[in-house]
């Protein structure tokens, strides 16, 4: 199926999700500047607190068959880039073995105590991809079994890839 | 007569379970990576994996870092592979640049990644083989793959990070006779494979360790995302080289390996065929090297519009992913590798229970994790 195939398809289950529009075009802009880049795949920003039914239909609707997940990662929002709010993004990149297509979900979270619910049930390649999220971000995934600190050691003060993590000096500094 | 009562010493004994530590100091864990292990006798009945010993927070430094500064350190990801990882850093710094690279560059890179993906799957033969308890397989894969360092050094430089392949095509033109000693080296090493099958692949020992050990159905290699050998041995036959092939994969002809049941031997034999298949890319590659120049034009300061990519390819131990953000800026806003090495050893955990505790060893093995690349 194609992108907008597969958008219908979720819409008319989901009216929660909406797509996200590829980067506008800058007014008056050069022309020998590049223009925004992004894949020409389908990208949908779905609701947080309907995240585990849109993640259930993503993975079990039989037109859909998002079987395979490929990435798990999140980025930070806090300097204001653009009109986007302050904010974290939890994104999933898909891939359906049974009908060759792809899709970005994006979750946008608060970023005072984030919580999402975990879909290690749906896909346990999220396992460790939550909780290295959870290690880096201090994104709780609500449901994970075991939402430790995975790359960094237990005890590691602060999360080191929110953008307003500040590095304490230590030893290692000269 | 009354019946006679027999004995068996030691039958009363109590047992327990045991916890029992691998690692993170071990030779057979190719790096340092601890796995807690709960035995009952000699069978498994819970792994944990643990990881993060070498982590150097890459994702980090390359939010501080501009796009050519960041290559340098995406060799020390899967040092084993260093190549692929110059590429796939460049692949997602292209698409949001949108240059194009011209096809003598592609082909460079082809040539570059398969030599390199075989002297990569050369150091899982050997290393297999030590794990397995067989020393001279190593000795004979490191001979084969000096050849191939030699070769990268002429090219680039360095061993083992090469820092080869540049945004906008590679560092450099092939320096000269280098096709020549490139094409003598391609069929020095084909005779070799038959070496390797009479050592180890057809070696009963080897088969009886490895047949039947740490079986990953097809199920579960889908849904625990594993890629590379390790889903091609369950008989899956992805492979983005063929599915979404980049850098001109289209061109050459090969096959794609896969194993019939996903147990040790049958990913072992998949990195062997895949080997033999590199070889013929790499011919191919030569026999077709278009001329002109290797690189396209590359502004001087490397300055991405605002917006996003990402890039994948097949490295040797499956789909190496970036996922990069732009915001316009110098440098990066966010980056994420996908380690297909993290991946695929999220699914230790699974396979080792039930398993018996000198299987450890040959099914960790099999994986072929790279721990710089888990860690990263």
């Amino acid at each position: 199926m194609n992108n907008s195939e597969v958008y219908a398809v979720l819409r008319t289950q989901l009216p929660g999700l909406s797509e996200i529009p590829p980067p506008p075009m800058p007014v008056a802009m050069p022309a020998h500047e590049a223009k925004p880049y992004r894949d020409p795949y389908l990208y949908v920003q779905a609701v947080p607190h309907e995240w585990i039914e849109t993640a259930k239909i993503i993975k079990n609707d039989p037109r859909l068959a998002f079987d395979f997940l490929i990435m798990l990662t999140a980025a930070d929002y806090v300097l204001p880039m653009g009109n986007v709010q302050p904010r974290f993004d939890v994104i999933y990149h898909f891939y359906s073995f049974q009908h060759k297509h792809k899709l970005f979900v994006k979750v946008s979270l608060p970023r005072d105590n984030p919580l999402i619910p975990s879909v290690i049930s749906l896909w346990p390649a999220a396992d460790w991809q939550e909780r290295e999220v959870y290690d880096m971000f201090g994104i709780n995934f609500e449901g994970h079994p075991n939402c430790t600190r995975i790359l960094m050691w237990d005890g590691f003060p602060g999360w080191p890839l929110r953008k307003d993590f500040v590095h304490v000096p230590d030893r290692y500094d000269d | 007569m009354a019946t006679e009562l027999i004995r068996i010493p030691g039958s009363d004994f109590q047992t327990e379970e045991m916890i029992l530590n691998l690692g993170p100091q071990h030779p057979s864990t190719h790096g340092v990576l601890r796995v807690v292990l709960k035995i009952d006798g000699e069978v498994i009945t819970a792994a944990q994996p643990d990881v993060g010993y070498l982590h150097r927070g890459t994702e980090k430094l390359a939010e501080n870092r501009t796009y050519p500064q960041m290559l340098v350190i995406s060799d020390r990801w899967d040092y084993l592979s260093a190549m692929s990882n110059n590429l796939i850093w460049c692949l997602a710094v292209e698409k949001l640049l949108q240059i194009e690279v011209p096809l003598r560059g592609d082909y460079l890179r082809v040539i570059m990644v398969e030599l390199n993906r075989i002297a990569s799957h050369l150091v899982f033969f050997g290393t297999y083989g030590i794990d397995i308890g067989a020393y001279t397989p190593f000795l004979h894969a490191f001979r084969e793959r000096e050849k191939i360092l030699d070769l990268f050094e002429e090219v680039s430089g360095a061993r083992m990070t090469y820092n080869y392949i540049r945004i906008g095509g590679v560092m450099a033109d092939l320096p000269e006779d280098w096709i020549g000693k490139c094409r003598s080296f391609l069929e020095w090493i084909k005779p070799r494979f038959v070496e390797y099958d009479i050592l180890l692949t057809e070696n009963p020992i080897f088969k009886d360790r490895t047949q039947n050990i740490g079986i990953i159905s097809k199920e579960d290699a889908i849904s625990y995302a594993i890629t590379g050998p390790n889903l091609r041995g369950c008989g899956i036959s992805f492979d983005l080289r063929k599915d979404e092939p980049y850098c001109h994969y289209q061109d050459f002809k090969f096959d794609v390996p896969t194993g019939k049941q996903g147990d040790c031997w049958d990913r072992y034999w998949v990195r062997i065929q895949e080997m033999k298949e590199s070889v013929k890319i790499v011919e191919q590659a030569l026999d077709h090297l278009p001329t002109g120049v290797p690189n396209a034009k590359v502004p001087r300061i490397i300055r991405p519009p605002v917006g996003e990519s990402y890039a994948q390819l097949e490295a040797p131990r499956g789909v190496l992913g970036i996922y990069c953000l732009s915001a316009g800026e110098d440098k990066p806003y966010r980056v994420h590798v996908r380690a297909p090495s993290f991946i695929n050893l999220t699914i230790l955990q699974k396979i080792l229970v039930g398993m018996k505790l000198a299987d450890v060893v040959a099914i960790l093995g099999s994986i072929d994790i790279v721990l710089g690349e888990v860690d990263r």
